[in-house]
């Protein structure tokens, strides 16, 4: 074999060209991360959602629960059936979200022997928390109301915006704001050696509309009942944390490891299609233009400044020009005798549409440019 | 490096034996073995840096044509090359296979063709060959790229070749026929021959009269050997695109089929390509390379821009044209460069040249001049006539100061600028 004499002809990668090429990526994802982590740090921890008693939002109840411990009552905040263990005689439960409980923080609630108010529950947790209340309707007042009734809380707070959703109760249950069907905005009945109120939505507790009518007495009132308060904020919650158990127990082992193959596959079939065969190969494209698009410019131009009158003189001035060189004379009286003696028309006529008025409208100027063909087809023919 | 097909499928299979055998071991002892192979591949797989590359094939292609470029890949490894060969062409050189598969055992070279079809007039430069070689195991391979210059340079098509047989036809007609029995300008003196009656009495020769027993004539012929400029304007106007193809190229067409002609009429014939600064230039060669050397000159033009330095374009005709020529300027009839550009430096190059003023015209402006069908298309039809008329008065006033212009629609234009050289070579103006 004799050695090759071409020139080599390999291309280096030169590391300083690469790390000019990643340092651009590089310090965008860097500026990135130190952006999220600046965010992140900065962010107040209070604003954390609807009826919080830590949220100074405005569906937030931080201006409620400052008020409440101004009082003299505790508030703390429970999330879990376990927290509700030492909860008993003598304490009030808020329940934000009735609708959120699971069964198991159902039973617990029940089990409790603390006063509750419910926020807008649903038939499912009457049922368990308010035997004998039920949903009548979720479309009441929006706006104040009067208490009507003799509950001392509602009626030491007056008029209070309640919420949408209105209750039937037994005969037992004192019921106020009612609207006009019978059915209540507020519902207090005694359950299992208990108070429960119901209320028919939580306008009354956020720092929004907590300044409004008697919101604020109504919900001190309601709440500040007893020295200790229970904000019942429930996180989901299934079976108990000991006996939980996570997806990848309860798979087969096989599954697991199998999977995490997978995403390794997943990942080596990325890494494979990723690689390019080569720099992608530039077009140098020529330049193109439409050699009419000057023209249709210019008509564009004509036609948004309505310039009728120019459009049909040069019309007129081509048809002139072309029937000059047809009858063989371009003065106005020549051409128009000559042209009216071939066509058969009135001199008159060919004189008004050679030489006549600008068109009056759009309509007016296509007739004239139809009307110069045909007489100049007619001259043509004769 | 590079992963392949082949190492996805070895940890899909990896994945079936994690769930068969369930545990850390066996997850580990699937990723060592996949990673042992990619190295192993990387390793064993034939260097690229190492392989010499080396081109051979056809530098130049009609637009329309196939060329053929050939790549010899040789290996001066110990081991065998198995790889995967890209020989990047921009999209326009219409480049296949684009991607081939080699195998080149020690110590051997391997031809790997490429055919290309340009899509564009114009020189058309290879981009980077690389090659991907594979590990024996096909898992991984190790990728790189070299640089072989080529260029491959697609020439103007010339479309209107099939109209040189009859002009050609009518360039015999003239050459033999004595018609020209006036002596003038452009004209040189044949050859005596016997009176026929219709010959001009006035082209009796009467010296050879009295020497031999019967009248004779003098016949004169349209004089040879003429100088021929061709000159494209490569500026603005020359991009815009009429029909299907950009004006420039029309006009190249036409040049093509013009210079072909002037060359058999035993003319000499020379290009020039200007817009603001000379862009080409051909000719002065033997008659036999004038085609070749034109159409190499052209390739590469493409329309800049530009507007047209039409004084300069002037300039540098005079400082080209040193004896008396027939100048074909292809060149727009705009206003602006009418009035302004051309007007001003015509009675230089009317005093000594004769000159052909060429322009390529639009039939869409005809079209849209007829167009009668809503208020827009009548809009655009009073703005097509006005540019006609432009147009007009534009070419009125260069034939006024005795230039010929020619203002065709593409596909008529090339035989036009054939008929009128043919027309003032019959009339002896050159």
């Amino acid at each position: 074999m004799t050695a090759p004499t071409e020139p080599p002809t390999a291309l280096r990668r030169d590391p300083r060209a690469l790390w000019r090429a990643a340092r651009g990526p590089l310090a965008i994802a860097a500026l990135l991360l130190a952006v999220a982590v600046v965010v992140a740090a900065l962010s107040p921890r209070t604003n954390r959602g609807v009826l919080d008693p830590q949220s100074p939002a405005q569906q937030g109840s931080m201006a409620l629960a400052t008020l409440l411990r101004e009082r003299g009552v505790t508030v703390e905040e429970a999330r879990t059936s376990a927290d509700l263990h030492d909860v008993g005689r003598g304490a009030t439960v808020l329940v934000p979200f009735p609708e959120r409980l699971s069964r198991i923080q159902l039973d617990a609630l029940a089990a409790t022997e603390a006063d509750l108010v419910l926020l807008a529950p649903s038939d499912g947790q009457l049922e368990v928390l308010a035997p004998g209340v039920t949903v009548d309707s979720r479309t009441g007042s929006e706006i104040p109301m009067p208490a009507a009734c003799l509950l001392p809380a509602a009626v030491a707070a007056g008029p209070a915006v309640t919420g949408a959703v209105t209750y039937r109760a037994p005969r037992d249950a004192i019921t106020c704001y009612p609207d006009e069907h019978g059915a209540a905005a507020l519902v207090q009945v005694r359950a299992g050696g208990r108070t429960v109120v119901v209320l028919g939505g939580d306008d009354a507790f956020t720092n929004a509309d907590l300044a409004d009518e008697g919101n604020a007495a109504l919900a001190m009132n309601l709440l500040g009942a007893h020295p200790r308060l229970v904000w019942f904020r429930a996180v989901p919650e299934g079976v108990p944390v000991d006996e939980q158990r996570s997806l990848t127990e309860l798979l087969p082992e096989g599954w697991v490891w199998a999977t995490y193959m997978g995403w390794v596959t997943a990942l080596l079939a990325v890494l494979w299609r990723a690689r390019r065969l080569g720099r992608v190969v530039v077009e140098p494209l020529p330049v193109a233009v439409r050699a009419a698009e000057a023209v249709e410019g210019r008509a564009r131009l004509y036609r948004r400044a309505r310039a009728r009158g120019h459009a049909a003189e040069v019309l007129r001035d081509a048809a002139r020009n072309r029937l000059a060189t047809l009858v063989g004379t371009g003065d106005r009286t020549g051409m128009v005798a000559a042209v009216a003696a071939r066509t058969g028309r009135a001199p008159a006529a060919v004189d008004a549409l050679l030489y006549g008025p600008p068109p009056v409208d759009d309509s007016a100027m296509i007739e004239l440019a139809r009307a110069l063909d045909a007489c100049e087809a007619e001259v043509r023919r004769a | 490096m590079a992963l392949t097909g082949r190492l996805v499928l070895a940890a899909g299979v990896g994945a079936v034996v994690c769930g068969l055998l369930p545990g850390p071991a066996t997850f580990l002892a699937v990723l060592a073995v996949l990673l042992v192979g990619v190295v192993a591949d990387v390793v064993l797989a034939a260097p690229v840096s190492a392989l010499r590359l080396r081109r051979s094939g056809d530098a130049a292609v009609r637009l329309g044509g196939s060329a053929t470029v050939e790549l010899v890949v040789a290996n001066p490894g110990r081991r065998a090359l198995r790889a995967l060969v890209r020989d990047a062409w921009p999209p326009s050189a219409g480049a296949a296979p684009s991607r081939q598969r080699i195998t080149v055992p020690p110590g051997e070279r391997r031809r790997l063709t490429t055919t290309l079809t340009p899509t564009r007039r114009g020189d058309r430069r290879a981009d980077r060959v690389t090659v991907r070689s594979f590990g024996p195991l096909g898992l991984a391979a190790r990728q790189g790229s070299h640089d072989v210059p080529w260029t491959v340079r697609a020439l103007p098509p010339f479309t209107s070749r099939r109209h040189l047989p009859s002009r050609l036809a009518r360039l015999r007609e003239l050459d033999g026929r004595t018609a020209v029995m006036v002596r003038g300008q452009g004209t040189e003196f044949d050859s005596l021959r016997e009176y026929v009656i219709g010959d001009d009495v006035r082209s009796i020769d009467w010296r050879a009269t009295a020497r031999a027993a019967d009248v004779v004539v003098r016949t004169w012929r349209p004089e040879r050997d003429r100088q021929v400029l061709i000159v494209l304007d490569t500026g603005r106007t020359s991009a815009g695109r009429v029909g299907d193809a950009p004006r420039l190229d029309t006009a190249m067409d036409a040049a093509l089929l013009l210079g072909a002609l002037a060359a058999r009429a035993g003319d000499t014939v020379g290009l020039l390509a200007y817009d603001r600064t000379v862009r080409a230039q051909a000719g002065g060669a033997g008659r036999g390379n004038l085609l070749p050397s034109l159409v190499h000159a052209m390739a590469p033009l493409e329309p800049e821009l530009v507007e047209t330095d039409v004084r300069g374009m002037v300039a540098a005709v005079l400082a080209r044209a040193t004896r008396r020529s027939l100048v074909v300027l292809f060149t727009g009839l705009d206003p602006a460069i009418v009035t302004e550009g051309l007007l001003p430096g015509l009675p230089a190059l009317l005093t000594r040249h004769t000159v052909i003023v060429a322009a390529v015209a639009d039939p869409r402006v005809d079209e849209l001049a007829a167009d009668r069908s809503d208020a827009a298309a009548v809009y655009a039809a009073a703005a097509a006539e006005r540019a006609r008329a432009e147009r007009r008065t534009a070419a009125a006033q260069l034939t006024r100061r005795g230039v010929t212009v020619v203002d065709e629609p593409p596909e008529r234009l090339a035989p036009a600028v054939a008929d009128a050289y043919l027309a003032l070579k019959a009339a002896g103006k050159l």
